[in-house]
């Protein structure tokens, strides 16, 4: 099985940790993994901001480099939802439907194909607050959302951190609101999404968690930079990084 | 020519934000909305079936709505309604001003509509001589501290009781300093009565229009849409394309989605739905009885509609 690796921009550029945690994990779960390293943007920010078409030879340019791969594994619910459900920019063709259908992201893919129950590598013996982002929930099912009442309760990214020895998770009120980062919406609607963040980081913080983690790193940069600018000594990490074994 | 007013959204939030304690209020308020929405939901097994439902229908009807709607003209006509249409919004006010000049009616009573505050049907008509009073509470509020509504479903649900309190003080000489719901609402009341029924004209929205029976279908909960619909002789109701609906029974699943169940209102035609409604929301066998119906009448309009879609023109 080959796996083509995509390092979202945010990530590439703020986080490169990320990256490697996650690179670090699908080759000592054996996974055969390629990073084709003429990979930029996947569009979403232009396709989600109404230009749709602008977003085309990036696109196109995706399609290219991941065609050839079995599965396309991405540590981002929202490029995940963008390249499986929104990729219409690029004309219809056997390779878009292929990236679109094989597209997972981290989680899906080790929860869903490789089915990993256990990271026994791993130790996290501390308080963690996990939030799931509104892509990861509401774009690509990874989580049941709260408003849907009748649903069964599941959660992905929560089943796979729990095998990793002594993680604790702390209960939130609002668990599953928006962190009110949202892309471009924290540019153009700042005073929002920073009200936002602030709501959801004082709901986290109320449960004393030492840790904030998820499987979207660009919740985390947003509530990060509203955590530095209450002075709060929370800490921040990926999923893929707790995993991976990082101790703390 | 009346220009719809814009509102600079990221601006307008930045200063109401920087209010803390109003966006708090804002905020309890909101969320206390969200939690009685679950509980309601909760009440009713077939909650997600109803709204996949209310897609398809929504989805259905939009496809094929040129049908639906010359069925709606016609099936209008025939209980002996005055059917216009306007391809924009300067045309439908000027419609609407023409009907209340041919009936020289001076006095207009409205419920809330959206379609309306889109085309600032208000402001036209105010600048010809009408005198327009909203009848739905929060809409009657900020029309009197002259605002468009903030929401669509609560016009004013960015208002505290205290500046609601102010708001009346200034129009109508109430007490600034009681911001008591009960005394504010009595306020109110006394004097929109009053104008409704001096009223010459009523206009209202409409959340569906039922092209099988010509039927209007407007959901309230406070009543006041039974009055402007029904106190004046002449009624106007200003209906987007889009509401339209291919039957009555179609139209219950989609008005199943509310917050809080209304009170049971007297029912003239127009409310059967909207109390049929609140019995959904209500009550687990009734509204699995709503389903069902709903269901099966738009099982056979479906299948009989992509029978006729699948023949060749």
């Amino acid at each position: 099985m080959q796996v083509g690796l995509v390092i979202p921009c945010y990530v590439d550029v703020f986080y490169p940790e990320v990256g490697i945690a996650t690179l670090e994990l699908l080759e000592r779960l054996g996974v055969e993994v390629e990073y084709p390293f003429d990979q930029t943007c996947c569009g979403q920010p232009m396709a989600n901001s109404g230009c749709e078409s602008d977003s085309r030879a990036t696109e196109e340019h995706f399609i290219r480099l991941f065609s050839r791969f079995d599965y396309v594994v991405i540590p981002s619910g929202s490029c995940t939802h963008h390249v499986r459900n929104k990729f219409i920019a690029a004309p219809p063709s056997p390779e878009r439907e292929h990236v679109s259908q094989h597209v997972c992201d981290l989680v899906e893919f080790l929860h869903d194909v490789l089915k990993v129950k256990e990271f026994p590598w791993g130790e996290f013996p501390h308080k963690v607050a996990l939030h799931n982002s509104c892509s990861a929930i509401r774009g690509i099912y990874m989580a049941s959302m709260s408003e849907r009442v009748h649903d069964p309760v599941f959660n992905k990214p929560k089943a796979l951190l729990e095998g990793v020895k002594g993680i604790k998770f702390v209960d939130f009120a609002r668990h599953d609101e928006c962190c009110g980062f949202g892309g471009t919406f924290a540019a153009t609607e700042e005073a929002v999404s920073a009200r936002m963040g602030y709501d959801k980081l004082g709901f986290i913080q109320a449960s004393r968690p030492e840790y904030i983690v998820s499987s979207d790193m660009s919740c985390l940069m947003h509530l990060q930079g509203c955590a530095r600018r209450l002075g709060s000594e929370i800490k921040f990490l990926h999923l893929s990084q707790i995993l991976n074994g990082d101790r703390a | 020519m009346s220009v719809p007013r814009t509102v600079e959204q990221a601006a307008a939030a930045a200063h109401f934000i920087a209010d803390r304690p109003r966006e708090e209020f804002f905020d309890t308020l909101m969320w206390a909305l969200r939690e009685a929405r679950d509980h309601r939901a909760s009440e009713v097994p077939e909650w997600e079936q109803f709204r996949d439902l209310a897609s398809a229908i929504k989805e259905h009807t939009l496809s094929h709505l040129a049908d639906y709607l010359e069925q709606f003209e016609a099936s209008a006509k025939r209980n002996g309604a005055q059917v216009h249409w306007a391809h924009d919004a300067y045309e439908h006010n000027q419609i609407v001003a023409d009907i209340l000049s041919r009936h020289g009616a001076k006095n207009l009573i409205k419920s809330k509509s959206m379609l309306t505050e889109e085309c600032d049907t208000r402001r036209y008509l105010e600048n010809r001589g009408v005198t327009v009073t909203e009848t739905d509470l929060g809409e009657r509020i900020q029309q009197l501290d002259d605002e468009p509504p903030a929401h669509i479903v609560g016009p004013a649900w960015q208002k505290s009781p205290q500046d609601i309190a102010q708001v009346f003080a200034k129009a109508y000489g109430s007490d600034p300093n009681n911001s008591d719901p009960v005394y504010l609402a009595h306020e109110m009341r006394v004097h929109t009565r009053a104008l409704i029924e001096k009223s010459d004209a009523g206009m209202t929205g409409a959340n569906f229009a039922v092209a099988e029976t010509g039927a209007i279908v407007t959901v309230t909960n406070e009543g006041n849409a039974d009055l402007s619909g029904n106190v004046p002789k002449l009624r106007i109701c200003s209906v987007g394309s889009r509401r339209s609906f291919p039957q009555t029974a179609t139209s219950p699943s989609l008005s199943a989605f509310s917050p809080a169940a209304p009170p049971e209102c007297p029912s003239r035609s127009t409310l059967r739905i909207s109390s049929g409604r609140a019995r959904a929301a209500r009550c687990t066998s009734s509204s699995s009885t709503t389903a069902a119906r709903s269901v099966s009448a738009w099982r056979s309009s479906g299948i009989r509609s992509s029978a006729s879609a699948a023949e060749p023109a």
